[in-house]
């Protein structure tokens, strides 16, 4: 399915499907990299998420029909079901003990686990990167096990810090930046989410899979050198499945 | 040095250019100076490049000490800006000489004004803009409002040496505390039953003070929809017009996050964002359809206009496509 709806007069909206599936979420970002590739007059920038493009263009410089049928043919001429994307993982360390987790118990015990089965279940699953949003940098990850969901908590904090680890209700996630919030924080991660300072201010990217790795406080410490002086790699590979 | 010294940061002053572009899908809007128009003229009174950083001042205005001799102009709304304690004319280039004081005394009407300088500031960029994204905390002056004690460096060259320039009174808007925005249908206009959109157009709504750059809240009739607000999430932008589960429309502003999971009923038309930007709380909003052939016309016509002005070809949309000086 290809449906143009527009949302405002500089930009339209390409919806690819109707729901949060890998498989719709493949089709939007092969359209976003083909029309990317492709560049058509006009167009100012993509923004892909769960089931949709979004174009931002400028109507001083190209029509609405002029661009929606340059965007059909780009799509028309491949196959975005075939178009494979290849998938980078990602892998995040995450200290889940002490002061860092300080809502790991009460996930624990809501789902009648242990705080050590809590970690293996969120550190087994491998994450889709839907699409960033909502903040700077901030994955909205899928995939995430039943078996720890936790409702959000009843009060939430007034102040969460960065690259704090939660669950709010069927989902995890990460916060790339001190912000109020009222996830469960079951953990750390050392890692910058968002920089602006940095020559690439993100780490994750729509599309990317990830998955989390738990370290002790002295690894945790050691990435967070690592980081602080500039020399930490963060541990990138390429994935073979299509997902 | 060449610099401004802040002995009052005033209600919101924050630098801002026309916007961070190219981070929308990476969750950074981009921010910028929500009234594109009145931000364009200033930096076309001091001879600045039509994109150049400035200060968004709101409502209540700051106290600036001149460090330099420089040229400015105040745009926007009138915030009563006085130097050394004669009235400035806004809309107009004007020269200021070291040990100068600018200040703003009551508002007047509208609710954001445009400080320009001429050659800009000379502060680092960002992502590629200057423009400060205060959810976040980072861009323009160390990421923040500006406030008593900082000094901000302006570009170290020559200032403008031109003739003295003036906006004439037909491109100068008026703004009252009763605004009509024009919107064209939005994503989900679909999901609203006749007299939800009846509501919508034929209403008053009033500025809540819960208002801001990150987004108008309005207070008025409920808008309902037939299947509840929700719906998946996908990107949201600056004039969407958001309806959550209260009911109770959202205007999106310039820092906006990037994605939003509520229906959107309408978009506040691009030639009309210049107007909600003039907006604040306690004000009355109406919004009128249109159509999209229109709204576009709309867009065309104000760009023309500038580009009247300055003798060349200009942007409003997309400002960061232009590379020229005037």
């Amino acid at each position: 399915m290809i449906d143009f709806v527009r949302a405002g007069d500089c930009a339209i909206f390409i919806k690819l499907g109707n729901s949060i599936d890998p498989e719709t979420n493949s089709r939007v970002l092969a359209a976003t990299r083909l029309i990317t590739a492709a560049s058509p007059k006009g167009i100012r920038e993509l923004v892909p998420s769960y089931a949709g493009v979004m174009v931002y263009y400028n109507p001083l410089d190209t029509g609405y029909e002029q661009l929606t049928k340059s965007i059909t043919l780009i799509l028309d001429n491949s196959d975005t079901e075939k178009e494979g994307n290849e998938r980078t993982l990602i892998s995040i360390p995450v200290c889940y003990s002490g002061d860092l987790a300080p809502d790991i118990k009460f996930v624990a015990s809501h789902n009648g686990i242990s705080t050590d089965e809590v970690i293996n279940i969120h550190t087994e699953a491998t994450y889709l990167v839907y699409m960033i949003g909502f903040t700077p940098g901030f994955p909205y990850l899928g995939g995430m096990d039943r078996r720890i969901a936790t409702p959000r908590r009843f009060e939430p904090r007034t102040k969460v810090k960065g690259g704090s680890v939660g669950i709010a209700g069927d989902q995890t996630g990460i916060y790339p930046l001190d912000s109020p919030g009222g996830w469960q924080i079951i953990g750390h991660t050392p890692l910058r989410l968002f920089d602006p300072e940095a020559t690439d201010p993100f780490l994750l990217r729509s599309g990317n899979l990830l998955k989390f790795k738990p370290v002790d406080d002295i690894e945790y410490k050691e990435i967070e050198r690592a980081i602080t002086s500039k020399s930490y790699k963060p541990e990138i590979t390429v994935a073979d499945e299509r997902y | 040095m060449r610099g401004i010294k802040i002995n009052n940061g005033g209600l919101l002053t924050t630098i801002q250019d026309a916007g961070r572009f190219g981070f929308r899908k990476q969750g950074v809007p981009p921010s910028g100076a929500m009234d594109i128009y009145s931000f364009t003229l200033a930096n076309w009174l001091v001879g600045n490049d039509p994109g150049e950083a400035l200060l968004e001042i709101t409502l209540l205005g700051p106290e600036i000490e001149f460090l330099s001799s420089v040229i400015f102009a105040v745009t926007g709304a009138s915030l009563n800006p006085f130097l050394n304690g004669k009235k400035v004319q806004e809309w107009r280039s004007v020269k200021a000489v070291k040990g100068d004081v600018l200040e703003f005394r009551s508002p007047s009407n509208g609710t954001r004004a445009y400080l320009a300088f001429s050659g800009g500031f000379s502060i680092p960029a960002i992502m590629g803009s200057m423009s400060t994204y205060l959810p976040a905390h980072f861009g323009g002056f160390e990421g923040r409002a500006l406030k008593k004690g900082d000094i901000i460096p302006l570009y170290p060259g020559n200032p403008f040496s031109g003739r003295e320039r003036v906006i004439t009174p037909e491109m100068i808007p008026s703004y009252g505390d009763k605004t009509d925005l024009r919107v064209v249908k939005g994503v989900d206009f679909g999901m609203f039953p006749d007299s939800s959109v009846s509501s919508f157009l034929y209403s008053e709504f009033t500025v809540s003070p819960d208002s801001n750059r990150m987004g108008y809240r309005l207070k008025g009739p409920r808008i309902n929809t037939l299947a509840g607000p929700d719906v998946i999430s996908y990107p949201v932008h600056y004039g969407s017009v958001q309806v959550p589960g209260d009911g109770m429309p959202i205007i999106m502003g310039a820092d906006s996050q990037t994605t939003g999971g509520y229906t959107q009923i309408a978009n506040v038309i691009t030639a009309d964002l210049p107007r909600l930007a003039q907006v604040k709380p306690g004000d009355i909003i109406r919004f009128r359809m249109t159509d999209y052939d229109h709204a576009i016309k709309e867009l065309e016509t104000l760009n023309g206009k500038i580009d009247k002005l300055t003798g060349k070809r200009h942007n409003i949309v997309c400002t960061d496509c232009m590379k020229y000086k005037y």
